[in-house]
């Protein structure tokens, strides 16, 4: 019984074990454009439509022949291969997107302490409207220490409260440093000092360190020590006396 | 309208490469702020950095099984980097110094009369094992060896107490530092404390004739730093 061109694709198309869907869909295709090509010619040279078809489809072969040997352009291993490396891919996308947003959050940490400190939010209710300060100093292997605001707040029996807004950050965005911020102390109007454990918030490459200095009298200067590891300053703090009344 | 179709080698070439593009940038991001240090003058100087501070120059080597700790310093720290034998360790761990001394940190005690004396420990959770390393400067010329003593206390011990045992003893010669100053380290393995116990030590020093030069309770140390270091 001849076959039609369609019968003959699917034919084909059943000996191919190893090739998808849209691969047969694609074989089958091919195979009909190339009798449909064949049995234009023969109506060109005078055969009636259907003498053609039936001419067109028997020069194609045995269906079941020309898909054996069809079948070995689509080897078992890659049809493996390719469905392996499909899940190896789906994989590395889900990690690499969940892993993400990790560096992208600390690039903007430092390049938040590098260039706009202000825009740090302490979550402090008692906060008071700080006012910049621009005390920078380089440490050796590249960090830096920015002593970058400071607040002035009343408290009872008229002590003040000063609250100190300082940040280090090291020399790029993934090098974690030891985090220096937290080794400053204080000495105001006595030769006492003051060495505070600051409030803060960091990771590897910056932290950010709030100091609260309390029970200041009126108009007093403190002045901010550093001493670690070889590298020490000192930093007379210009408080905003006149934001507050005595 | 003919239709090419994508064969499955050429499918799983660009997928498998695909998968391996992202899994290497993926290790590329994780190893951005984890970068391990593969050789010692790496370790040396991401030590360095990390604790802002100035070149320093190795003192003095102590290796515990796989694990080389590296004594090294300047006129301002003394810090212990460690490194690992095995190049796999290397990769796996970021590098970081053990311990940080800053030397010019203020004394605990103030009668402290030797200007540097120092000390701290070093434990190893990984094997259960328990090791003091006892890092002291001292300025004292004359100075020639160092006699350590250990001592297991426990918390809320007071002076009316029994004074505990003594558990351990050692030595070690003060050797001098380019920087001005002499240095000792003792390192010894002691049975790991409980969670109320804890040791306590005892620095001697002493001179080449072995005069006794002054001594130090843990009340004199200028700076007590206990660590956790993993030994491989």
């Amino acid at each position: 019984m001849s076959q039609t061109p369609d019968t003959y694709g699917k034919t084909v198309c059943a000996c191919l074990r190893y090739a998808t869907a849209k691969e047969k869909t694609a074989v089958q295709a091919e195979l009909e454009a190339h009798i449909e090509d064949h049995t234009e010619a023969l109506l060109a040279a005078g055969y009636d439509a259907g003498h053609a078809q039936r001419l067109a489809v028997e020069a194609m072969g045995d269906p079941q022949d020309v898909g054996q040997a069809l079948n070995e352009a689509f080897p078992r291993r890659w049809w493996v291969l390719s469905r392996l490396a499909a899940f190896a891919l789906v994989a590395s996308v889900v990690l690499l997107v969940l892993y993400l947003p990790a560096p992208i959050g600390q690039a903007h940490n430092y390049y938040q302490a590098k260039y706009d400190p202000m825009s740090f939010d302490w979550h402090l209710d008692t906060l008071p409207e700080l006012v910049p300060l621009d005390f920078q100093y380089d440490l050796p292997g590249g960090s830096t220490l920015f002593l970058y605001a400071v607040g002035l707040a009343e408290g009872e029996a008229g002590a003040y409260t000063a609250y100190l807004c300082a940040v280090d950050y090291s020399g790029g965005p993934f090098q974690p440093i030891d985090h220096p911020v937290q080794r400053l102390s204080f000495t105001w109007e006595t030769e006492a000092s003051y060495a505070y454990i600051p409030m803060g918030e960091g990771c590897g490459c910056r932290y950010f360190a709030l100091y609260q200095l309390q029970e200041l009298p009126f108009g007093a200067h403190p002045v901010a020590h550093f001493d670690y590891n070889g590298t020490r300053f000192d930093a007379e703090i210009p408080l905003p006396w006149e934001e507050v009344s005595p | 309208m003919k239709k090419a179709f994508f064969p499955q080698k050429k499918k799983a070439l660009l997928w498998g490469g695909l998968a391996l593009a992202c899994l290497l940038l993926f290790l590329l991001l994780r190893g951005l702020d984890n970068a391990p240090s593969l050789t010692l003058e790496q370790a040396l100087r991401e030590a360095e950095r990390q604790n802002c501070t100035a070149q320093t120059t190795v003192l003095d080597t102590k290796t515990l099984d796989n694990t080389t700790f590296f004594l090294t310093g300047n006129q301002d720290v003394l810090m212990i980097v460690p490194l690992y034998r095995n190049p796999l360790v290397r990769l796996k761990e970021a590098s970081h110094a053990s311990f940080c001394f800053d030397l010019g940190a203020v004394p605990l005690d103030p009668a402290q009369r030797t200007g540097s004396l120092c000390g701290f420990s070093l434990e190893d959770e990984s094997h259960d094992r328990f090791f003091a390393c006892l890092l002291g400067t001292t300025q004292l010329p004359e100075a020639a060896t160092v006699k350590a003593t250990a001592a297991l206390s426990f918390v809320g011990n007071t002076a009316e107490d029994e004074t505990p045992s003594t558990l351990w003893t050692g030595t070690a010669p003060v050797k001098q530092s380019p920087y001005g100053y002499g240095f000792f380290w003792l390192w010894t393995e002691l049975p790991p404390t409980g969670a109320n116990d804890y040791y306590v030590y005892t620095l001697t020093l002493f001179d080449q004739a072995g005069n006794q030069l002054d001594a130090l309770g843990p009340r004199g140390f200028s700076s007590a730093i206990r660590g956790y270091h993993t030994i491989y």
